[in-house]
């Protein structure tokens, strides 16, 4: 029997059941499968893979969330500045390959939370020290860009770091999603000083993570409803800095409007009914 | 408990059942309303035997198939009749309800509660 019919289920489960699945399916359907049903079987093992919740209570996917949140807010805040990536922004502060670290630091302990969750937290906060390390030796000072030790940056880090050594394991394809999010500032290091360039990548680093969450929603929906909680908290990162900062006699409405926050209001919308799919999903 | 996990359920209560033998019999006790495809089927059954709802039995080979059965254990009996009993309560509210008898009978009147 065709065993490829069955690609999307983890291996260990593939082995273990997959001879009986071949046969219900063969005999559902005259030995000739429709697309519909390989497209089940698909959605089904990559559900499998993707450790779906199995009937646990919703506070437990809910702690997840946050977890996912935490970790895009920490990708989007160590990889770029004011909605556009590094590179652009540290140029002109004479440290052009600095783009590269913050990335580079991501995606080590994405990387570590992976292969030793345990490791995670003493591994964010050597990586952390290394962060400011590197600059301070540099120059002898951090670069105006390159915010100090209060900045979120460092709370992210050391919080995610903290959070995959909680009970709760991150499913490994949300690592895939931090890890090729975090990959896009290591591919601009790599592209042409072009002007127009950092800010085309920023539009492709927003659409990498909304196609891959949103594709991702139809086999678990817990991401997209991280998803939303982080495009609050960046917008208010980001927006409400700029509306604190704003100068006198100049109203930041009618300097930005309210598009700014578009986002935000989207997210704030699309929270509930992602929570009621990841609830759903977790039902038996 | 969802619909299909019910119906899933139920088709072990005479005894175990293969994969294909669930699927027949739960179509066929909802009158056609279930219809499990083969992904389906396979994830309510790692979620059950996760939940320690159902068993799996050792496979077996029969006519060149591979069959592995399932049955219904003491965790999965009691959480079944509890679905059962809770919607055969919310049925009764209906079935029971001297109103609803008057109002289905022939130049019944509606009248304020």
């Amino acid at each position: 029997m065709n065993d490829s019919y069955l690609w999307a289920y983890p291996k260990a489960y593939r082995q273990e059941h997959g001879p009986e699945i071949l046969s219900t399916l063969m005999d559902a359907t005259d030995g000739r499968p429709s697309l519909r049903d390989r497209a089940s079987l698909a959605l089904a093992g990559l559900r499998m893979r993707a450790s779906q919740p199995h009937g646990q209570p919703l506070r437990t996917h809910l702690r997840l969330v946050v977890q996912f949140a935490v970790a895009l807010f920490l990708v989007h805040s160590m990889t770029s500045v004011q909605g556009i990536t590094w590179g652009i922004a540290t140029a002109q502060q004479g440290a052009p390959w600095w783009p590269i670290v913050p990335a580079a630091l991501v995606l080590v302990v994405v990387g570590l939370a992976w292969f030793v969750p345990g490791r995670a937290l003493a591994a964010a906060c050597a990586l952390l020290g290394i962060y400011y390390l590197i600059p301070t030796a540099r120059f002898g000072w951090l670069p105006a860009v390159i915010p100090g030790p209060s900045d979120p940056k460092a709370w992210a880090l050391l919080l995610f770091g903290g959070l995959v050594l909680g009970r709760d394991r991150m499913p490994r394809p949300w690592l895939a999603i931090l890890a090729v999010i975090a990959a896009v500032p290591i591919v601009e290091w790599f592209t042409p000083t072009v002007p127009w360039v950092p800010q085309i990548l920023i539009s492709v680093y927003a659409a990498v993570l909304v196609a891959l969450v949103a594709v991702w929603a139809l086999v678990d929906a817990r991401p997209l409803a991280s998803l939303a909680v982080y495009a609050v908290v960046a917008t208010a990162d980001t927006q409400l800095l700029q509306l604190r900062d704003q100068p006198a006699g100049i109203s930041f409405w009618t300097l930005h409007g309210w598009q700014p926050f578009l986002p935000a209001l989207a997210s704030l919308l699309l929270l509930p009914l992602a929570v009621w799919r990841v609830r759903r999903q977790s039902a038996l | 408990m969802r619909e299909p996990t019910y119906f899933v359920l139920a088709s072990l209560i005479d005894g175990p059942r293969h994969g294909y033998a669930i699927i027949k019999h739960a179509q066929e006790a909802s009158r056609g309303r279930v219809r499990l495809s083969t992904g389906t089927l396979y994830t309510a059954l790692d979620r059950l035997t996760t939940e320690g709802y159902v068993r799996p039995l050792e496979t077996e080979v029969v006519n060149g198939r591979t069959r592995r059965s399932y049955e219904l254990t003491e965790t999965g009996a009691t959480a079944l009749r509890a679905e059962a009993q809770r919607m055969a309560e919310a049925a009764r509210l209906v079935n029971d309800s001297p109103g609803l008898a008057t109002l289905l009978s022939p130049g019944a009147k509606r009248r304020p509660v």
